[in-house]
């Protein structure tokens, strides 16, 4: 621990120094505007943070928006990669995808949302948040797979190095480290918009429906407080994705 | 013995080679020598079937030590002997023989620059090939450790006396290292040179006064 603090000190200190601010920053603004029906007080909101954990139907709400945030980053990663494999097969597929791959990264999402509510019902957070998170995993993946050092597949051809070991020693750990460092990040943008999206198709059961009833009832600290169990939520999966690189990749490190 | 009949390559519509040909034995060190930018990794390149070309190349099956090592930096110093078909007992064997033993679970961004061509050659040497291409392998590294590394070299393939082809614009290198020097500019021949008396890096030799001659005209 102590050497820790001695490597990574300063960093832990102005990370906190930031979360300081951003709750002075908070606190200043009720102070300024000291209604709980406009901005609720830090105190109040994390009283309801934490009453959040006795009730039974957050953990439900919460699994159910957890799972359908995975449902559509594994649906948008197997996509993707299943384009990028096509692409790498027959080139020209590269350019059949890449219309439906910006047409995926303009479209609107709350539009989306719109059309699709009535058709997808409770899959529609899911759909839209594979809208999103696809043309992002595909351009991850390409870049990935572009970045693979062409110097030591020529090493591995001289040596005559099957294909399998080729991509298992060579292709998968060099596309790998830059899949999975942004995998975090994507998950906890992916939760936040299926949550988005559960606000506005009312797919029920979610925390983005528990969002809505606190709105409906006025609760602004529980609203607060939901928005709060999601932030938590997001950073939590990114620092776990940050641990899995760096226990992951030790190599890139040395 | 490797055979080029008619080697001709371009680069767009640059030629580096027009009907280039050259026989190289079965033994020893023929180091290809010319200035940078003269198709020396392209020859390499070519008899290790890593570019398309035209004319004849006969087939061998080839080691390649590289410019740079290209180790596998996701691997072990082992795993990477592992890789190419060596199995663990050689690799270590191997890595003794050149001072390494203790580098075996290292990462190669844990070895300096000695060392990891180090284990590219142990690398090259462990796979039964019938050439050995080297492509100016010492060239990045310091007057030191080029010394101690190109010992290296010579014990290992006065052991084997494996079939060499080495490229390189270093006259001394090649002087050093070399049983024959061919000297090319523009994908043709300037000279082809036995070299039957070796001296020390940088020490004078005629052979060595000819092909600065050579060169500079």
């Amino acid at each position: 621990m102590t050497a820790f603090l001695k490597r990574h000190g300063l960093s832990v200190a102005f990370a906190v120094l930031s979360i300081a601010f951003m709750f002075a920053a908070w606190a200043v603004s009720w102070s300024v505007k000291p209604n709980e029906l406009i901005i609720p007080s830090i105190g109040k909101t994390l009283l309801q943070f934490f009453k959040l954990f006795a009730e039974g139907a957050f953990w439900k709400a919460l699994g159910m928006t957890l799972a359908r945030t995975l449902a559509a980053v594994v649906l948008s990663f197997v996509i993707a990669a299943l384009c990028i494999v096509l692409g790498l097969i027959y080139a020209p597929f590269k350019n059949f995808f890449s219309p439906i791959i910006a047409v995926c990264r303009t479209v609107p999402t709350m539009a989306v949302t719109l059309i699709i509510m009535l058709t997808f019902k409770a899959f529609t957070p899911v759909v839209v948040t594979m809208l999103v998170v696809f043309p992002m995993f595909y351009a991850q993946i390409s870049a990935a797979v572009d970045g693979v050092d062409k110097e030591l597949l020529d090493m591995a051809k001289v040596y005559g190095v099957k294909r399998r070991a080729v991509f298992s020693k060579i292709i998968i750990p060099q596309i790998a480290p830059a899949i999975v460092m942004q995998l975090g990040t994507v998950l906890s943008f992916a939760l936040k918009l299926t949550i988005s999206a559960e606000v506005l198709a009312y797919a029920g059961n979610g925390i983005g429906e528990m969002m809505k009833s606190a709105n409906f009832a006025t609760q602004i600290a529980r609203l607060a407080a939901l928005t709060l169990v999601s932030v938590v939520a997001g950073l939590l999966i990114e620092g776990l994705f940050f641990v899995i690189t760096r226990v992951s990749f030790r190599w890139k490190r040395t | 013995m490797i055979s080029i009949k008619n080697l001709t390559k371009k680069y767009q519509s640059r030629a580096v080679y027009e009907n280039f040909s050259l026989d190289i034995e079965d033994s020893g060190i023929t180091c290809i020598l010319g200035e940078s930018g003269c198709g020396k990794t392209t020859l390499l390149n070519a008899v290790a079937g890593l570019i398309n070309y035209e004319g004849e190349i006969t087939k061998k099956s080839v080691s390649y030590v590289f410019q740079n090592s290209r180790l596998m930096p996701n691997l072990t110093v082992e795993d990477n002997l592992k890789f190419i078909g060596a199995d663990g007992g050689e690799a270590k064997k191997m890595l003794e023989k050149v001072g390494l033993g203790d580098k075996l679970n290292s990462y190669p961004a844990q070895l300096s620059g000695g060392e990891a061509q180090r284990v590219s050659l142990c690398r090259a040497f462990l796979k039964k090939s019938e050439v050995l291409l080297m492509d100016e392998p010492f060239s990045s590294l310091d007057l030191k450790t080029k010394l101690s590394v190109m010992e290296l070299f010579k014990a290992l393939q006065a052991e084997e006396g494996r079939c060499t082809l080495f490229v390189t614009h270093d006259v001394d290198e090649a002087v050093f290292l070399a049983d024959r020097i061919v000297v090319i500019n523009k994908g043709a021949i300037l000279c082809d040179l036995k070299n039957e008396n070796k001296c020390a890096y940088g020490g004078n030799s005629q052979l060595r006064e000819r092909i600065m001659q050579t060169l500079i005209k």
